[in-house]
């Protein structure tokens, strides 16, 4: 279990969050949905260990992210595919594990990709592979590494719509049968209801917990659901806190 | 595009003609403008002027090559680990860079009076200076491209608490080969020029020494010679790079679709 405690991280001239207290269970899958610059990745950043914070605390499972992240059990997914152009999509999923001191488990590799739709391009180097299928080589990357925390940010947000769509479907897939914990950091609302077991609205500078929405759709995750009745009022519920006028506890 | 493309004939038959037009246009000014032959002498002088002292003008280009090698190995090694130096310890870095920027302003040959008086008119002082000129390029490009790796990257060795050595080799280092390379260019560029500087100065052998002799007596053909071979020396020691650049590319392709 994650939970953040009264965390405020400060850079120099601002603050990028303050005040956030979360508690995300064991293999929930949390998205995360904001305005541009509310601390979302910062947010993140704190909880891969990359970002010492300010005041507050944040445990994984008891543990500091720094413990956590020293025993390979955090995971991250970027916007950019972030591939290492010289290594093949194999390559790029091995070597992660590699480096963060893992037993090394090819077949597993293997088996990832080919269940992520590459069966044909494990020998492909990033420069030809589309960007969902890079997307795909990292999401796999990150999974490889048997990480029980995956820290997604905005990991489908430079891709289109339906290759958004058939990613999200995969990954929750993925992950099914895994007892991951996912931050999963979207603009797209409908998106982050689609995907989440729950929704977090950040909002605010600095940016604060603006509204929790549980999102207890039935499992699998299928994209008949973007038309189900229950889902739009739910997208709906989300964009009105996203645009709320700003309230005035704060 | 990285991977190396096929050269057309294109790519070989313009230079070849430009190059020859540039003969026939020299032949013309010294035969057709009679223009004296000890002021410009004719490509076919310059030619039986190589031809007819083959040693000498080996033993000479060997001497030249002989300065590049030794200088160049020496400041590349140590501009590279001196990059390797500034690129990875952000305090090395932060005390050093601007000097090795702003080095680069100050002529390296003023220095070669200085070397004169510390080291002597031997082979060592032609060495250090060699060394010394081929030494900034690459320190700067070296720590340049060390700081090319895209933050994601680091960002996510981090999360798997890499440690400096894997980050350096698996990911920084590949990353900054392309501005390694073209350090290396500026450096054996600069390393046939510092030796022939540094012949001037100190040597009674090498291209630029035959140079230095041939306009004390006026002997044009001689210089021109020696300067012919200067170009392929200083080409052969380019292609040298160019090469293997080419090899190190095939492994590691920086370029491409890339975050
Ligand atoms: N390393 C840093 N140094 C200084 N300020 C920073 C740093 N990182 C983030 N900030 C600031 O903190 C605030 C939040 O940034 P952050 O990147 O976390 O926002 P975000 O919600 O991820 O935005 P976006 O949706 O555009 O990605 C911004 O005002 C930003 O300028
Ligand atoms: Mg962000």
């Amino acid at each position: 279990m994650i939970r953040i405690e009264g965390v405020r991280v400060s850079f120099d001239s601002v603050t990028a969050v303050s005040g956030v207290d979360l508690d995300i269970d064991r293999g929930e899958f949390l998205t995360i949905v904001g305005p541009s610059g509310c601390g979302k990745t910062t947010l993140l950043h704190a909880v891969a260990g990359l970002q010492e914070p300010t005041e507050g605390r944040i445990g994984i499972d008891g543990e500091g992210p720094g413990r956590a992240r020293d025993a390979g059990r955090i995971g991250l997914v970027f916007q950019e595919h972030t591939l290492l152009p010289w290594k093949t999509a194999l390559g790029n999923v091995t070597f992660l594990r590699r480096i963060a001191g893992k037993p090394p488990d090819e077949s597993g590799a293997r088996a990832l990709l080919e269940s992520v739709g590459l069966s044909g391009f494990l020998d492909a180097y990033p420069r030809e592979l589309s960007g969902g299928m890079a997307q795909r080589v990292a999401i796999a990357r990150a999974v490889h590494l048997d990480a029980d925390v995956l820290l997604m940010d905005e990991p489908f947000g430079a891709l289109d719509e339906i290759t958004r769509d058939e990613l999200g479907v995969e990954l929750r897939e993925l992950l099914q049968e895994r007892e991951t914990t996912v931050l999963f950091v979207t603009h797209s609302v409908p998106e982050a209801v689609f995907l989440g077991d729950r929704c977090v609205v950040l909002r605010g500078a600095p940016g604060a917990v603006e509204a929790l929405f549980d999102l207890d759709f039935p499992a699998p995750r299928e994209t008949s659901l973007f038309t189900d009745s229950a889902f739009q009022e739910r997208v709906a519920d989300v964009r009105a806190a996203l645009y709320a006028e700003a309230s005035p506890r704060r | 595009m990285s991977t190396a493309r096929a050269l057309r004939s294109g790519d070989l038959l313009y230079p070849a003609a430009a190059f020859a037009v540039g003969i026939a246009l020299w032949w013309l000014l010294s035969i057709a403008l009679a223009i004296p032959s000890f002021l410009l002498p004719s490509p076919d002088e310059v030619a039986a002027q190589l031809a007819g002292n083959p040693r000498m003008y080996a033993v000479n280009a060997l001497a030249t090559v002989e300065k590049v090698v030794f200088g160049g190995a020496v400041g590349i090694l140590f501009g590279f680990g001196f990059g390797l130096l500034v690129g990875t310890v952000p305090f090395a870095r932060r005390a050093l860079y601007p000097y090795l920027v702003t080095v680069r302003v100050l002529p390296k040959i003023a220095i070669a009076p200085l070397l004169l008086i510390y080291l002597g008119t031997g082979f060592t002082t032609a060495v250090v200076f060699v060394a010394l000129v081929t030494f900034f390029p690459l320190v700067v490009s070296t720590a340049a491209g060390l700081a090319r790796t895209p933050e994601g990257h680091l960002d996510l060795l981090r999360s798997v608490n890499a440690g400096p050595v894997d980050t350096l080799l698996m990911v920084r280092l590949p990353y900054a080969l392309p501005d390694v390379f073209a350090g290396l260019k500026q450096s054996v560029t600069l390393a046939v020029v510092g030796a022939v500087v540094a012949e001037w100065v100190v040597a009674r052998r090498g291209l630029g020494y035959l140079i230095l002799l041939g306009m004390e007596n006026l002997r044009t053909d001689i210089m021109i010679a020696a300067l012919s071979v200067l170009v392929v020396v200083g080409l052969t020691f380019y292609g040298c790079v160019v090469l293997c650049q080419r090899a190190v590319d095939r492994r590691f392709p920086v370029t491409g679709t890339d975050s």
